[in-house]
């Protein structure tokens, strides 16, 4: 587990490798509740991080934050060595921000956008068409690179905005909410695409609200009020959220002996009775005890109709979370 | 390098943003010309207002129109003629006339009791550069009404042409009383011209002449008061002398008379004496009677010339004017628009984001749209020149100049629209600031009131305006050849530099790190 409880020296933190490290961060506006409360967590080089919370959860603040909009009131953020107050153009020039929205101009092309952007990015006028093509075929958008952005659809400007982010092929680069709002199908292409960048090196810095995404995530840190609910991998966190594993077994009759069989599992903690037929266990180890059911099932004659894993999807995982946070 | 990347992607954007809208640019470039041709076609440069003339109840006197048609002309215009004031006010409020013009009965009584006679005039207009100009034009009239009587005065004052005619009658028949020995008819003719000459050298006196008044005034010593003397004064000075020699020279004749002398040579040299002095003297009064009434009411006009090296008409004086007023609204939306759009747009949070400051941003926005302007500047120039025939004295020699008035004159309003920008949050709030800065710039900047009628602290208040530096220099240069003050230039400068300092620490408000 990466989620660190209790504050980092600065020394240490200075030293670390980590492409973003975030050490015990509130962020306070006024004299009002901390919308950040004491958060900390690390994103190490080429993965695809993903910060999961509800709207108002404080996902964008912390993105602000590591962008260097915002300044923690407490804590401390660095982000590719540097702290986020005192950028340089130099570590600028390494991270790539899109924003939630469509933040280009409309009355300008395709074209005329992402070379604005690339201006800005201080790339040579001559250097840049090749990597400006490369962009925009990446996002599926080369073809229509003439039209002008206010006559694109709303996915092709979430593209856009991507494509612009990229162009100048940052290491780092921050994506806030980058599939609110757009169709499931559009949303999995995304995703490959940020599949795509994380293999070739560059590392993702994500936020979402929506809860299934984090399966595509190599880390995720889930947020609720803000504070830290669950960090680590997609499975780390289902570990951490059910206690176990999850096995669906699926019976001719449910009896009080196969439940009390059920019971005498190695590593079992609880069962849900689904329906007359159906029930769902909750053990330690999902494999040893789909070997030992089996088993002891064919020993008392009892007959299975099928016995496989459960795996819950993570609108579930948040749900049981915060019924535990709760708790 | 990173400068002029970002200046020529802003360029870019600011042109194909611009040209991708072309009633953007039917408004920028054609609506001027449309402006200035309804103006030069429409303004008639010459106001008039219908009148009504009240005179007196008299019996005799018509209410003909016609009949006073010579009497109230030119500004005023004569709808009617009534005897009825109230009637006559009334119109004032329906609208059917603007004046009204009261003749008062007791006129002639006023005036021979030693006071001005006033007529009143009534007029009901809210306009207050209508209604100083229906005052001036009522003070002309006056003018004018009286000098017509004065005229009329100096005529009946002259010098009868008849007396003169006599003199020389009266001269010939005593040379032929003289010569037949009528010496009964001889006496009887020179009691007639010494009465005539005495008759003439009053007329003489009485004949005023401009310039004649034994204290000069000031005036008369300014002006042609040497003139006078040598030409005018002078004139009846020895056409008086002439007619006292003809006296003197009657007087001797008639001493030969009573010694019953009447043709010995020395009769007839007095008589010879007497033809030429009567001679001389009516040669003197019909000069004197052959200058006009009008020259001698008015014997002095001034005649002015201006000195502008060009035409000067309204289309010509206003349209450089428009264009300045033109390129600083343009400047000021434009810039302010721009970083107002960026933020509302959220591209701000792009440029905050990424490895360019506040400054270059600002810079490179600054040099593109100053470019951009300056070109529309120079081709709206261009055009008025070529199309509309507004004179361009010395451009040869002077492009540069004009280059630098527009150039100095854009950055200052860059500069302001950066600061409209940063005290605006919304486009709409952008755009209102802009038209409470062009309304502010018709009133101050001497584009409607010429700065010098403004108090002293508003004359200052008038260098904080591009407009007030750019409409006049360009004025200058186009219609006059004239090259600005440049210490005029460094002050609009220094005011745009501050403008875009102001505009800069509130644009740099939002890159700041909250």
């Amino acid at each position: 587990m990466d989620v660190q409880t209790a504050p980092l020296p600065q020394s240490e933190l200075a030293k670390a490798s980590p492409v973003i490290r975030v050490a015990n961060v509130t962020k306070q506006f006024g004299s009002a509740e901390p919308i950040i409360k004491n958060l900390s967590f690390e994103v190490e080089p080429g993965q695809i991080f993903c910060l999961l919370g509800p709207s108002g959860s404080g996902k964008s603040t912390i993105m602000r934050m590591l962008i260097g909009v915002y300044k923690p009131t407490s804590g401390e953020v660095w982000v590719l060595g540097a702290d986020p107050d005192h950028f340089k153009n130099e570590t600028r020039a390494r991270f790539g921000y899109m924003p939630q929205q469509f933040v280009l101009y409309p009355e300008l092309s395709v074209m005329d956008n992402i070379r604005l952007v690339a201006s800005i990015y201080q790339m040579k006028l001559l250097k840049r068409t090749k990597k400006i093509q490369e962009a925009l075929e990446f996002v599926n958008l080369w073809d229509v690179r003439k039209r002008l952005a206010s006559k694109l659809s709303g996915g092709m400007q979430r593209r856009l905005n991507l494509a612009c982010t990229l162009v100048h092929k940052p290491e780092l680069i921050f994506m806030d909410e980058p599939t609110a709002g757009i169709d499931p199908i559009l949303r999995a292409h995304f995703w490959e695409r940020f599949k795509e960048l994380s293999e070739q090196g560059h590392t993702i810095f994500v936020t979402t609200q929506y809860v299934n995404e984090a399966d595509y995530c190599d880390k995720v840190a889930i947020l609720s009020e803000g504070e830290l609910l669950a960090f680590g991998t997609p499975d780390e966190i289902r570990q951490k959220a059910i206690g176990g594993g999850i096995i669906n077994l699926s019976l001719e009759e449910i009896s009080s002996p196969i439940l009390t069989l059920l019971k005498q599992t190695p590593g079992f903690q609880n069962y849900e009775i689904i329906d007359s037929q159906n029930l769902r266990l909750t053990v330690e180890n999902t494999a040893e005890a789909i070997m030992e059911i089996v088993t002891s099932f064919q020993e008392h004659n009892h007959q299975i109709v099928s016995i496989e894993p459960y795996r819950p999807d993570f609108e579930e995982i948040f749900v049981r979370l915060l019924k535990k946070t709760k708790k | 390098m990173t400068l002029l990347g970002v200046t020529l992607s802003f360029i870019r954007k600011e042109l194909l943003g611009t040209l991708r809208q072309p009633s953007l640019m039917l408004t920028i470039l054609v609506g001027p010309f449309i402006i200035l041709a309804l103006f030069g076609l429409g303004y008639k440069n010459k106001s008039t207002y219908p009148t009504i003339l009240v005179i007196p109840n008299w019996p005799q006197l018509s209410t003909n129109i016609s009949d006073y048609k010579e009497v109230v002309k030119d500004t005023f215009v004569l709808v009617r003629v009534s005897k009825n004031l109230d009637e006559a006010r009334n119109a004032l409020k329906t609208g059917e006339a603007t004046v009204v013009i009261e003749v008062k009965e007791n006129a002639l009584d006023e005036i021979y009791a030693g006071r001005n006679a006033i007529f009143p005039v009534y007029y009901r207009n809210l306009n207050p550069i209508d209604s100083n100009y229906i005052e001036f034009s009522l003070y002309v009239y006056a003018t004018e009404f009286n000098k017509t009587l004065v005229q009329q005065a100096f005529e009946a004052s002259k010098p009868k042409q008849g007396t003169t005619q006599k003199i020389d009658e009266v001269t010939n028949q005593l040379g032929n009383s003289m010569k037949s020995g009528d010496i009964a008819g001889a006496r009887t003719q020179v009691s007639v011209l010494r009465a005539l000459s005495a008759v003439l050298v009053q007329q003489l006196d009485q004949f005023y002449l401009p310039g004649s008044s034994n204290a000069p005034t000031t005036q008369q010593k300014l002006l042609v008061k040497q003139l006078f003397d040598v030409v005018v004064k002078s004139g009846t000075d020895q056409a008086k002398a002439d007619l006292v020699n003809a006296q003197k020279k009657l007087d001797a004749l008639e001493n030969g008379f009573n010694q019953n002398d009447l043709n010995s040579p020395a009769q007839q040299a007095n008589l010879e004496s007497i033809r030429t002095s009567v001679h001389s003297s009516n040669e003197k009064i019909t000069k004197l009677n052959s200058i006009p009434p009008g020259v001698l009411v008015e014997p002095i006009l001034l005649k002015a010339k201006n000195e502008i090296a060009s035409t000067i008409n309204y289309i010509n004086f206003y349209s450089p004017a428009v264009i300045i007023l033109l390129l600083q609204h343009i400047a000021i939306t434009l810039a302010a628009l721009s970083n107002v759009r960026d933020s509302q747009l959220g591209t701000i949070e792009i440029f905050r984001v990424g490895p360019v400051g506040a400054v270059q941003l600002l810079t490179a926005k600054l040099i593109s749209f100053m470019l951009l302007i300056l070109l529309l500047g120079s081709l709206l120039i261009a055009l008025i020149i070529a199309i509309m025939g507004v004179p361009s004295v010395n451009l040869e020699q002077n492009w540069w100049a004009i280059l630098a008035v527009l150039a100095a004159t854009i950055y200052a309003s860059i500069g302001l629209g950066f600061l409209v920008a940063g005290l605006s949050r919304t486009e709409s709030q952008a755009v209102q600031l802009s038209m409470v800065i062009m309304l502010t710039t018709i009133f101050f900047s001497g584009f409607l009131v010429p700065i010098s009628q403004f108090i002293e602290a508003i004359q200052y208040f008038s260098y904080f305006i591009p407009t007030a530096f750019g409409a006049s220099e360009l004025e200058n240069l186009l219609l006059d050849g004239r090259i600005f003050d440049p210490l005029k230039m460094l002050i609009l400068l220094g005011v745009g530099t501050l403008y875009l300092l102001l505009g800069l620490y509130l644009y740099r408000r939002q890159y700041k790190v909250k």
